[in-house]
């Protein structure tokens, strides 16, 4: 019985002439030997007549109709998908563009503080030091000392605001038609 | 139109084709689809046994390919690579199959067992003639593991190579050899009863 289950390993090979001479001429006087063994080997040989001639299925007659179909679909959903040649390079790019542009937002905000100061960004930015609405003239160029820096948002806002306090009635009136100009 | 008839003439290579194709030459694909398109189905309604689900993965194949095109490395031959996509689509369905099942009613209800009970009252001959032939060994190779139904489908249906089956399933040459050996074996016993009805003759002349 273990030479059966050894004979056995060699079938497939053996029908397909796929053997050393010694192993072939092992599994051929096994066979000569053994029923089991050769009624194994007759329904493997015809196993694999019946798998070659089984019908073969073919595909509908709207095959490549319906395939047509699916890619008109698919491409009027994303027409640059499918035809980009470097569309394997769309994702790296994206990427690099949002490093490149978070590094220069980072940059204007850390090295022009004066920018900060006219664009009204130490209002936007929720540094939460005011309590009162800010008069137009916090946010005035002029008065807001150049060395004012985004991290020490509090103390520009102070300076801003004792600005403010130094401002007559003329100047800031002044500001507050400049402030509205500029949200135009 | 004349080109198409041009690479119809020339039977120029998958790969030929493949490569037009990711150029932009949608009439190379079409070649391709037609080349391959009877022979994917007949693999993968073997694997999936349901003419309507192999209709839909060998669409979805093409579409694949369609969309992936610029992944096919000429490395490979064509056909194993589509056949790649098309055998792990298959098997993907086959899972997805096993998983409903589990969850499903139905799976008390074992149609499959009609092929499997001999009816007593005909003959073996009378029983397994003509295309019920075909629906026995069918219903067999569906029952087989998905590593044994996979290589013996691409080797004695499709009649591919052993070292074409290896790059197409990804794995080694001798586990091809021995999981084709131990499917046939596995195979020829479950349809025992309707090959010994083909070998009488045979052994009549082995007398």
């Amino acid at each position: 019985m273990q030479d059966c289950d050894r004979i056995r390993m060699f079938i497939s090979s053996y029908l397909e002439g796929d053997l050393s001479h010694e192993v072939h001429r092992e599994v051929e006087a096994h066979l000569t030997t053994c029923n089991e063994c050769h009624a194994v080997y007759v329904r493997t040989r015809l196993l694999c007549v019946r798998l070659k001639h089984l019908p073969r299925v073919k595909a509908s007659a709207n095959f490549e109709a319906r395939l047509h179909k699916q890619i008109s679909v698919l491409s009027s959903r994303n027409p640059s998908a499918s035809w980009l040649p470097l569309q394997g390079w769309k994702t790296p790019l994206a990427a690099s563009a949002a490093v490149l542009g978070s590094v220069a937002l980072i940059m204007l905000f850390s090295q022009n503080p004066s920018n900060v100061d006219k664009r009204g960004y130490i209002e936007q930015s929720g540094i939460g030091t005011m309590n009162k609405p800010v008069p137009a003239a916090a946010t005035a160029p002029a008065s807001v000392p150049k060395t004012a820096t985004l991290k020490s948002g509090v103390r520009a806002t102070d300076e801003a605001r004792a600005a403010q306090d130094s401002l007559n009635p003329e100047q800031e009136i002044r500001q507050q038609r400049l402030q509205l100009v500029g949200d135009n | 139109m004349n080109r198409k008839r041009n690479l119809k003439r020339d039977k120029v290579t998958d790969e030929q084709l493949i490569a037009r194709f990711q150029q932009g030459d949608l009439q190379a694909f079409d070649i391709l689809v037609r080349r391959y398109k009877d022979q994917l189905l007949n693999y993968v309604y073997r694997f999936v046994g349901n003419r309507s689900d192999a209709e839909d993965i060998v669409q979805e194949t093409f579409l694949r390919v369609y969309k992936n095109k610029h992944y096919y490395k000429e490395i490979a031959k064509f056909s194993t690579w589509i056949y790649t996509i098309a055998g792990n689509l298959a098997k993907t369905e086959l899972r997805r199959r096993k998983r409903r099942k589990i969850f499903s009613v139905s799976n008390f209800v074992n149609d499959e067992k009609d092929f499997d009970i001999p009816d007593a009252e005909r003959s073996p001959e009378q029983q397994v003639d003509g295309s019920l032939k075909d629906d026995i060994i069918q219903k067999a190779i569906e029952k087989l593991p998905p590593k044994f139904k996979e290589v013996i489908l691409l080797r004695d249906v499709q009649g591919f190579s052993y070292e074409e089956i290896s790059q197409i399933l990804g794995i080694p040459l001798g586990t091809v050899k021995s999981r084709v050996n131990r499917g046939r074996l596995k195979l020829q016993e479950d349809l025992k009863f309707l090959l010994e009805t083909e070998a009488k003759p045979s052994e009549e002349t082995k007398a």
